[in-house]
C-alpha cells in the first residue's frame, strides 16, 4: 500500500445536499490499487449516495461539493466530454439488482460490446472476441451461446457475472461495488465474490465495496470505513474491526454476530406440537420449456415438518426451495395438492371456506410478509389499522380496543408516537413491528414469518428478533421462520427443516444440524456464510 | 415466432365467431319490430307485413338466420341493405376505401406529431410544457368541434383547403383530406404524445438506463437504444388502439366534412335501424380492432425477447 | 326549414304526406318552348323584407360542370316510387309535368284525363325516348304505373282504388277505378307518374334505382353505371337526345352534405355551386355573399303537430285548441324560421291549390278562416274546462337530430307550460320517428307527434282524408279517432267529385269544419330556400323542384 502513485479514488470532504437536508457530509476516503475497501452502513447512511456521486448518478436536485479524483484527476476540473472519458474508461460499476441494470431487450452480447464499440471505438467484431473472453474470465461457460441470450434467460448469479465483466470491459483499475451481492443467495454469493477477488487479485483492482453485510465486508475487504448518518464515523483495517473503538462499529458488529439465546435451549423439554404438516405436495402448471402447453412443476414435494406449541422452528432454503409455497398453504392462502395440514388437532389442508372458519383460523394462527408496506393500507394510522384488527376477534368498548392496541404497540417495542402516523412515514423495521403487532392483535398460538426480517438492517434485524423470542418466550406463541438466513435461524430456532428443490433434505435441532449437518447441500450452505477468515470459493 | 403468429390467428379467430354470434343476437334482441322500421311511412298493410316478413327471413329461427348470415359473409355475400335496396359489399366498397384512406393519413399524423411531441417532451424543459399545454387542450377538444374551427380558419378565411369530399384522387385527395384527418387526428394526438412522453420519461429512469450512462454510452445512443426501444413496445400498443379506434370515431370527422365513410354509413344505417348494415360494420370494426392489437402483438413480441422467452 | 325537412325525411319509408301528395311540375313550360319567367312576389314575402321568387331566368349557356350539394344527405334510391331526393326528378320525369307554380301540365302525356266517373285515359306524345334512344310506349308506361300497387310504393295509397292498368293503343293507356279519385290527375306529376323503361325495370327486378342498377328512364340528364359512388357522390351526365329540349349543364355532381355548417361553409367558399333547404339561420351570410344568390321560393311545406293515440289528451279538440292559442306564432316564425315562414291557418299550406284553375275557390275559403290568436287566458280557460288528465305529462315525438325540429319542441314546452300542459320532449331517430306511422302500439307510448313535412303533388284532398276520415275509410293517419260527420261528408263529395268547382267547395266546407276542431294543429308553413352560385342560373326554387325537372334550364347566365 504504498502511495507513491495517487490513489485510484480519492474523495475528499464530500458533501451532498437536498434542499431540505444534509445527506452526505465530509466524506473522506480513498482507495489504492489493489486494495479493497468496504463501505459499510445501514440503509441510509449515504454510502451509496456517495457511490453514485462519484460515478455521475445523483439526482438533479442534489447538490454536491468536495473534491472526487480518479487516477489523480480531479473530476470537477474536468470538462464535461472529460469527466465522461475519464469516468467511463477508469472505473467500472457493478450495481445491486443486475436485472434491473441491464436492458432486458438486448442480447448479453450487445451489453457487453455496447461500450467497446460505442465509446472505445472498438471494431464490432474484435469487440465480440474480447467479450467472450471477459466472460470467460468471470467463469461463463459457453460464451458465446450466452452472449445470444437475453438478461431474461440467465440467472441473477449469471447476470451479476455478467455486469463484473462488462465493467472491465474498458481495463479500468478501480471498481465500485454497490450492495453487490445483496440480491443473490448465500451460495450464489459465495461464487460471484470468489469471481470478483480472483479478479481483483489478477489486476491488481482497486475496489470500493458497499454494502450493509458486516460479516461479508469483514471476510474480503482490507479496510473498512464505517458510515452512520451520513458522516463516516470510524476507517480501520478489517482484521481490527472486533476492536473498534468508534460505539456504532462495536454496536454494528455485535448485532451482526447473532449469539443464540439461552430460550432455544429449552427444546429438550417435550411439547404438544402446535403444526403437524404430512407429506405436503402443491404442484403449478408452467409453460413448457418446449413445444405447446404446459407442464406441471412440483414446488413443494412431500413436505413433513412438526412444530411445537411455544417453539420456534426454521425453515431454510434457498429462492426456489417451496418454503415460500409451504408457508402460504399452511396459512390457507394456497391449496394443497395432496398431504396434509393440522393445526392445533384441526384439519387446515384445504383454504378456509366460509368467513367463520377464516376468522377462526386467524385467531389461531398469522402471517407476516417480507414488505410490511404491501400489507398495510398506506393511508391509515397506525392506530386505526391495529383497531380494525384488534376490533375483528375481539369487539368490545373503545375504551377496551384503545387500550388493547397500546398494550400492542409496547409488546413490539414501539412508542406509542407512532400510533398517529401513516406507514409511508415510518422506517423499514417500525413498519415490520406494525405489522407484527397486528399480527399479535388475534392473540395467535402461531405465528408464520416469511422472511419478516430479511429486508431489514442488522440493528433492526437483532431488535425485531429480540422481540419475536421475547413473544415467544412470554407468550408462548409458536414461530414458523421462513428465512434464506442461516443466522436468523441460529438465532431464534430451536429446530430447522432444510427445504431443497421443494424437498425436505434434512431436519433436526438446530445446534446438531448446523454443527454436524449430514446432507452435503447443508455443508454447502454453511459454507457460504460470510464469517470470519471466510475465504469465498468458486463450486462445481 | 410462427407458435406465436398461430396462437394470435387463433384467438383472433375466436374472438370473431363470438363477436359475430354476439352482434348478430344484440341486433335481433333490439326492441322494436323491424318490420315498422323498414317500411317506415308506407302504410302497414297486411300483405306489405308479410312481403317484409319473408323478404327479410324475419320468420326463420335466430340460430338459422345467423348461420346463414355468416354462411353468406364467408361466401363473401354481405347481404343486403334494407334502405338502400342494394348489396352491402357495393355499398361498402367505396367507402371503406375513403375511410382507410382518412384514417391513413390521420394514423401518419398522429404517428408523426404525436410521437415527435412526445419525444420532445420527454427531454424535459420549455418544451415539456409548451407540449404539456397543447395536449391538455387538445384531449379537451371533441372532433367536431375541431372539424368547425379548422374549417373556419382554413377553409373560410385563408382558403387553402377545401371543406367538402373526397376529390379526385392523388393529391387532391390529400388535399381534401388534410382538414378531416387533423380534425380525426387532434385528439389521438394528444394521447399518444403524452402516453409516449410518459413511458419514455419512464425509461429513463431504469436502472439500465443508468448503467449506460455510467458506461459512456453517448446520449443519443442510450435514448435510441436502451429508452425509446424499450419504450417502444407501449407505444404500439397504444397507436394500435388508436389505431383501430380511429375507424370507430372517423363518423364524426367523416360526417362533418361531407366524406361517404364507413362511419358516417354506421351511424346513419344505426338511425335507420338499416339492421344488415350496422351488424356487417360492428363486425368489420371488431376485426380490425382484433387484427390491429394481433398485429401490435406481434410486432412487440419482435421487438421484447421476454414475451417469446423459452426458460434456459 | 327545407333543411328540417329534408332531414325529417330521410326515414326509411318517408312520411306519408309525401308519399300521398301528388304533384306535377312544370315549370318553365318546357313544352310550350317558353322559358321561365320570375314570378311577381308574393305578399308574405314582400312583409317579411324579402321577395319570394319561385324560378330563375333560363341559362343562356352552356357550363362544362355542377356540383350540387343535397342538404337531407345521400338518398337511399333514385326509383321515384321510393325515395325523395332532388336527383330523381332530373332524371326520371313524370307523366304530366308540376310546374313552379304548382300547377300541373301535360308533359310525357299530351292528354291525360277522366272519360268517365272511373276511367282515366292517358294519351302519349309519339316523340319521346328513354336515354338509350327507344321510344317510350304504352307498354312502358303500363308497367311504370302497374309498380304503384305495390304495397311497398309510396304511391300505394292514391292507387288504392284502381283495379286494371290497361294498354289501350299504341300510345294509348286506360286505368279502371272503382271510384272516382278527383285529385288523380295531380298524382301523375309526381313520381306515380313516372316512366321508366320496361325492359330495365325488368332486367333489374325489384332492384330499381340502385348504386349498382341505375335507371332508364326519359330526363334531361342521365345516371350512368359507376356513376353512383356509394357514400360519395351520383355524378349525372347531359342526356344530348333530350325530347324537350337542350340541356345546358353538361354534368351535374351530387354531393351529400347533410350537416349545415359544412353545408353553408361549402356553398360561401364557392366549393359547391347550389343546394336546396339550405339553413335560414345562415340567410345573412347567403344574403351578403358575393359567391352566389340565395333565392326564397313557395313552398308546401309546414310544421304540425298531431295527436298519436285515442288516449292522447290531444285527442279532446279544447287541448288541441288550447295549444294552439298558447303557441305565440310570430315569435315562432322569428326565432326557429328566422322569418322565412308563415303562419298557416290549416292542415296544407296554401300554395299547395296556387295551380289550381279553381284556385280562387280555394284563396276565398282560405281567406275566410279565422285568424291564427295568440291568447294564453283562453288557453287556460280552455284546459280547466277540457276535463283531460294531465296527471301524466304528455310525451311530444320530435325527429332527432334535427335542430329546428327541436328548438321548435322547446317552444311548444314552453307554450304548454305556460297554460298547465306538462310536454316532455322524446327525440327519436329516423328510423324510430318513421316507425310511427305503422306501429300503434309504438304511438301509444307518446301522445304527440310533431310533424316537419312537405307535400310533393298538389293532392291536398287526399293528403287531408288520410288525417280526417275514419281510420276504416282511408284515415291512416287519424290516430285520435277523430270524427266530424260534417268533415267527412265535405271530404268525400271533394274527393269524388267529377266537377273541379263543386269538389273545391266542398273541401271549403270541410275545411271549415275541421279548422274549429283543429284535429292537428299547425304552427308554420314554410319555404323553399337555394343558394345558387354567382354566374349560374335557371332553376326551379319552388318545391315544385321535388317533383320536376328543375335543372333543365341550369346554365350560365351569358
Amino acid at each position: 500500500m504504498s502511495t507513491v502513485a495517487p490513489p485510484l479514488l480519492d474523495i475528499e470532504s464530500l458533501r451532498i445536499t437536498s434542499p431540505a437536508r444534509v445527506l452526505v457530509e465530509d466524506c473522506t476516503l480513498s482507495v489504492a490499487s489493489g486494495e479493497v475497501v468496504g463501505l459499510i452502513g445501514e440503509s441510509g447512511s449515504g454510502k451509496s449516495l456517495s457511490l453514485r456521486a462519484v460515478v455521475g448518478l445523483l439526482d438533479a436536485r442534489l447538490t454536491q461539493s468536495g473534491r472526487i479524483s480518479v487516477d489523480g484527476k480531479n473530476l470537477d476540473a474536468l470538462d464535461k466530454a472529460a469527466r465522461r472519458r475519464v469516468r467511463s474508461h477508469s472505473m467500472g460499476v457493478v450495481f445491486q439488482t443486475p436485472r434491473a441494470h441491464l436492458n432486458p431487450l438486448r442480447s448479453i452480447g450487445d451489453f457487453m460490446t455496447e461500450a467497446l464499440t460505442c465509446v472505445a471505438g472498438v471494431s464490432a467484431s474484435e469487440a465480440e472476441v474480447r467479450a467472450e473472453s471477459l466472460l470467460e474470465e468471470v467463469g461463463i461457460t459457453d460464451p458465446r451461446r450466452r452472449m445470444r441470450q437475453h438478461p431474461g434467460d440467465l440467472s441473477g448469479g449469471l447476470l451479476q457475472r455478467v455486469m463484473i465483466a462488462s465493467a472491465l470491459a474498458m481495463e479500468p483499475q478501480l471498481l465500485l461495488a454497490d450492495e453487490m451481492t445483496t440480491a443473490l443467495d448465500v451460495t450464489v454469493q459465495e461464487e460471484v465474490m470468489a469471481v470478483l477477488l480472483d479478479l481483483q487479485r489478477e489486476r491488481g483492482l482497486g475496489i470500493l465495496f458497499v454494502t450493509h453485510d458486516l460479516q461479508l465486508a469483514r471476510a474480503v475487504c482490507d479496510r473498512i470505513a464505517v458510515m452512520s448518518a451520513g458522516r463516516i464515523v470510524e476507517t480501520i483495517p478489517a482484521a481490527r474491526l472486533d476492536n473498534a473503538v468508534e460505539p456504532y462499529t462495536r454496536a454494528l458488529v455485535a448485532s451482526s454476530t447473532l449469539s443464540r439465546q439461552p430460550a432455544a435451549t429449552d427444546s429438550e423439554a417435550a411439547s404438544e406440537p402446535i403444526l403437524e404438516v404430512r407429506g405436503l405436495r402443491r404442484e403449478f402448471m408452467v409453460r413448457k420449456a418446449r413445444g405447446w402447453g404446459r407442464e406441471p412443476f412440483v414446488a413443494v414435494d412431500g413436505v413433513d415438518l412438526t412444530l411445537g406449541a411455544g417453539r420456534a422452528l426454521a425453515v431454510v432454503g434457498q429462492s426456489g426451495s417451496g418454503k415460500t409455497t409451504t408457508a402460504r398453504i399452511i396459512c390457507g392462502l394456497e391449496r394443497a395438492d395432496a398431504g396434509t395440514v393440522t393445526v392445533q388437532g384441526e384439519d387446515w389442508s384445504q383454504p378456509a371456506r366460509s368467513v367463520r372458519e377464516r376468522r377462526h383460523r386467524a385467531a389461531m394462527a398469522q402471517m407476516v410478509f417480507q414488505d410490511p408496506y404491501q400489507s398495510l393500507d398506506p393511508r391509515q394510522s397506525v392506530e386505526s389499522c391495529l383497531a380494525e384488527a384488534v376490533r375483528l376477534q375481539e369487539p368490545g368498548s373503545a375504551d377496551a380496543v384503545r387500550e388493547r392496541v397500546r398494550e400492542l404497540v409496547r409488546s413490539v417495542a414501539l412508542d406509542e408516537s407512532v400510533l398517529d402516523r401513516t406507514p409511508r412515514s415510518l422506517s423499514g423495521g417500525q413498519r415490520q413491528r406494525v405489522a407484527i403487532a397486528r399480527a399479535l392483535a388475534a392473540r395467535p398460538k402461531l405465528l408464520v414469518l416469511d422472511e419478516a426480517v430479511s429486508a431489514l438492517d442488522v440493528t433492526v434485524r437483532a431488535e425485531i428478533l429480540d422481540v419475536l423470542e421475547e413473544i415467544r418466550h412470554d407468550a408462548g406463541v409458536a414461530l414458523l421462520m421462513i428465512t434464506h438466513d442461516l443466522d436468523v435461524a441460529e438465532r431464534l430456532c430451536s429446530h430447522v427443516v432444510v427445504m431443497r428443490a421443494g424437498r425436505v433434505i434434512e431436519s433436526g435441532p438446530v445446534a446438531e444440524v448446523f454443527s454436524a449437518p449430514a446432507e452435503s447441500y447443508t455443508r454447502t450452505l454453511l459454507a457460504s456464510i460470510p464469517r470470519p477468515g471466510w475465504v469465498p470459493r468458486r463450486r462445481g | 415466432m410462427l407458435r406465436r403468429v398461430l396462437a394470435q390467428l387463433g384467438g383472433l379467430l375466436s374472438t370473431l365467431v363470438i363477436a359475430s354470434a354476439v352482434i348478430f343476437g344484440a341486433l335481433v334482441l333490439t326492441p322494436g319490430d323491424p318490420v315498422s322500421a323498414i317500411i317506415g311511412g308506407v302504410q302497414p298493410t297486411p300483405e306489405l307485413i308479410a312481403q317484409v316478413r319473408a323478404d327479410h327471413h324475419l320468420d326463420a329461427p335466430v340460430w338459422e338466420r345467423y348461420l346463414q348470415w355468416v354462411g353468406g359473409i364467408l361466401s363473401g355475400d354481405l347481404g343486403q341493405s334494407m334502405v338502400y335496396k342494394t348489396s352491402i359489399s357495393a355499398l361498402l366498397a367505396p367507402r371503406i376505401a375513403v375511410t382507410a384512406t382518412l384514417v391513413a393519413y390521420a394514423a401518419t399524423i398522429v404517428a408523426l406529431v404525436g410521437i415527435g411531441s412526445g419525444i420532445l417532451a420527454s427531454r424535459g424543459g420549455p418544451w415539456d410544457q409548451a407540449v404539456l399545454v397543447s395536449t391538455t387542450v387538445g384531449l379537451a377538444m371533441p372532433t367536431f368541434v375541431v372539424a368547425i374551427l379548422l374549417v373556419w380558419v382554413f377553409a373560410r378565411l385563408l382558403g387553402w383547403f377545401p371543406v367538402l369530399g373526397v376529390g379526385d384522387g392523388g393529391w387532391d385527395t390529400l388535399r381534401h383530406l388534410t382538414l378531416p384527418a387533423v380534425s380525426l387526428a387532434i385528439i389521438y394526438i394528444a394521447y399518444v404524445s403524452r402516453i409516449t412522453r410518459g413511458s419514455l420519461v419512464a425509461q429513463q429512469t431504469r436502472e439500465h438506463v443508468e448503467t449506460a450512462r455510467v458506461r459512456g454510452i453517448p446520449s443519443a445512443r442510450i435514448f435510441r437504444a436502451h429508452v425509446l426501444r424499450n419504450a417502444s413496445p407501449q407505444i404500439l400498443a397504444v397507436s394500435g388502439t388508436t389505431f383501430a379506434s380511429m375507424f370507430a370515431t372517423a363518423a364524426i370527422a367523416e360526417q362533418a366534412f361531407g366524406l361517404g365513410g364507413v362511419g358516417a354509413l354506421f351511424t346513419e344505417a344505426a338511425s335507420r335501424k338499416d339492421i344488415p348494415v350496422v351488424q356487417v360494420i360492428a363486425l368489420l370494426m371488431v376485426s380490425i380492432f382484433v387484427a390491429a392489437n394481433a398485429l401490435v402483438d406481434i410486432i412487440a413480441a419482435l421487438i421484447d425477447p421476454r414475451s417469446d422467452r423459452t426458460h434456459a | 326549414m327545407p333543411t328540417a325537412l329534408t332531414r325529417a325525411r330521410s326515414a326509411p319509408g318517408r312520411t306519408f304526406a309525401s308519399a300521398v301528395a301528388l304533384a306535377t311540375a312544370s315549370v318553365l313550360s318546357a313544352c310550350s318552348g317558353s322559358t321561365p319567367s320570375q314570378e311577381p312576389p308574393a305578399a308574405g314575402g314582400r312583409d317579411a323584407g324579402f321577395d319570394v321568387v319561385n324560378s330563375l331566368a333560363a341559362g343562356r349557356t352552356p357550363v362544362e360542370s355542377v356540383t350540387w350539394a343535397l342538404a337531407e344527405g345521400e338518398p337511399s334510391s333514385l326509383d321515384p316510387a321510393l325515395g325523395y331526393s332532388y336527383v330523381t326528378p332530373n332524371l326520371c320525369e313524370n307523366l304530366l309535368l308540376l310546374n313552379e307554380d304548382f300547377s300541373v301540365s301535360e308533359h310525357i302525356a299530351q292528354r291525360a284525363e277522366w272519360s268517365t266517373d272511373t276511367t282515366f285515359v292517358i294519351e302519349l306524345r309519339d316523340d319521346v325516348t328513354f336515354w338509350d334512344g327507344s321510344p317510350v310506349t304504352a307498354a312502358d308506361v303500363v308497367y311504370s304505373l302497374s309498380r304503384n300497387l305495390q304495397p311497398s310504393s309510396n304511391w300505394y295509397s292514391p292507387f288504392f282504388f284502381v283495379t286494371d292498368i290497361a294498354q289501350t293503343g299504341d300510345l294509348e293507356v286506360t286505368l279502371t277505378f272503382s271510384q272516382h279519385s278527383s285529385q288523380f290527375r295531380e298524382v301523375l306529376s309526381g313520381g306515380a307518374g313516372a316512366v321508366m323503361q320496361k325492359a330495365y325495370g325488368e332486367s333489374v327486378g325489384d332492384a330499381v334505382g340502385t348504386a349498382e342498377t341505375g335507371l332508364m328512364c326519359t330526363g334531361p340528364f342521365m345516371v350512368e353505371k359507376g356513376g353512383w359512388t356509394p357514400g360519395t357522390s351520383i355524378t349525372t351526365r347531359a342526356n344530348p337526345a333530350y325530347w324537350n329540349g337542350t340541356v345546358l349543364a353538361q354534368e351535374i355532381t351530387y354531393v351529400f352534405v347533410p350537416d349545415s355548417t359544412s353545408l353553408t361553409s361549402a356553398l360561401l367558399s364557392g366549393e359547391v355551386d347550389g343546394a336546396f333547404g339550405v339553413p335560414t339561420s345562415a340567410a345573412a351570410q347567403f344574403t351578403e355573399s358575393d359567391a352566389g344568390q340565395f333565392v326564397v321560393g313557395d313552398s308546401t311545406g309546414f310544421i304540425s303537430i298531431m295527436g298519436t293515440s285515442p288516449q292522447s289528451p290531444a285527442a279532446i279538440a279544447a287541448v288541441r285548441r288550447a295549444l294552439g292559442l298558447a303557441i305565440d306564432r310570430a315569435q315562432f316564425l322569428e326565432t326557429i324560421l328566422h322569418g322565412y315562414g308563415t303562419e298557416m291557418k290549416t292542415l296544407v299550406p296554401p300554395f299547395i291549390w296556387s295551380g289550381s284553375p279553381v284556385r280562387d275557390i280555394y284563396d276565398a275559403g282560405y281567406a275566410s278562416l279565422p285568424d291564427i290568436e295568440h291568447d294564453v287566458e283562453r288557453a287556460r280557460e280552455l284546459i280547466a274546462e277540457s276535463g283531460a288528465d294531465l296527471s301524466e305529462p304528455m310525451v311530444m315525438a320530435v325527429p332527432a337530430g334535427n335542430t329546428e325540429a327541436m328548438q321548435t319542441a322547446l317552444i311548444v314546452q314552453a307554450a304548454g307550460e305556460a297554460i298547465g300542459l306538462t310536454i316532455e320532449i322524446d327525440e327519436k331517430q329516423p328510423a324510430d320517428y318513421g316507425a310511427l306511422y305503422g306501429d300503434p302500439a309504438l304511438r301509444d307510448t307518446v301522445d304527440l307527434m310533431l310533424s316537419v313535412d312537405y307535400i310533393a303533388v298538389p293532392a291536398f284532398v287526399a293528403y287531408t282524408r288520410l288525417n280526417f276520415m275514419p281510420t276504416d275509410r282511408g284515415g291512416y293517419f287519424n290516430w285520435t279517432g277523430y270524427s266530424n260527420e260534417a268533415v267527412i261528408a265535405g271530404l268525400d263529395e271533394a274527393a269524388t267529385a267529377t266537377d273541379a268547382t263543386a269538389a273545391a267547395k266542398a273541401y271549403v266546407a270541410a275545411q271549415d269544419a275541421y279548422v274549429a276542431d283543429l284535429p292537428v294543429v299547425p304552427l308554420a308553413a314554410t319555404y323553399q330556400t337555394t343558394f345558387l352560385a354567382e354566374g349560374l342560373t335557371g332553376v326551379v326554387t319552388s318545391k315544385a323542384s321535388v317533383s320536376s325537372p328543375w335543372a333543365l334550364h341550369l346554365g350560365g347566365r351569358e
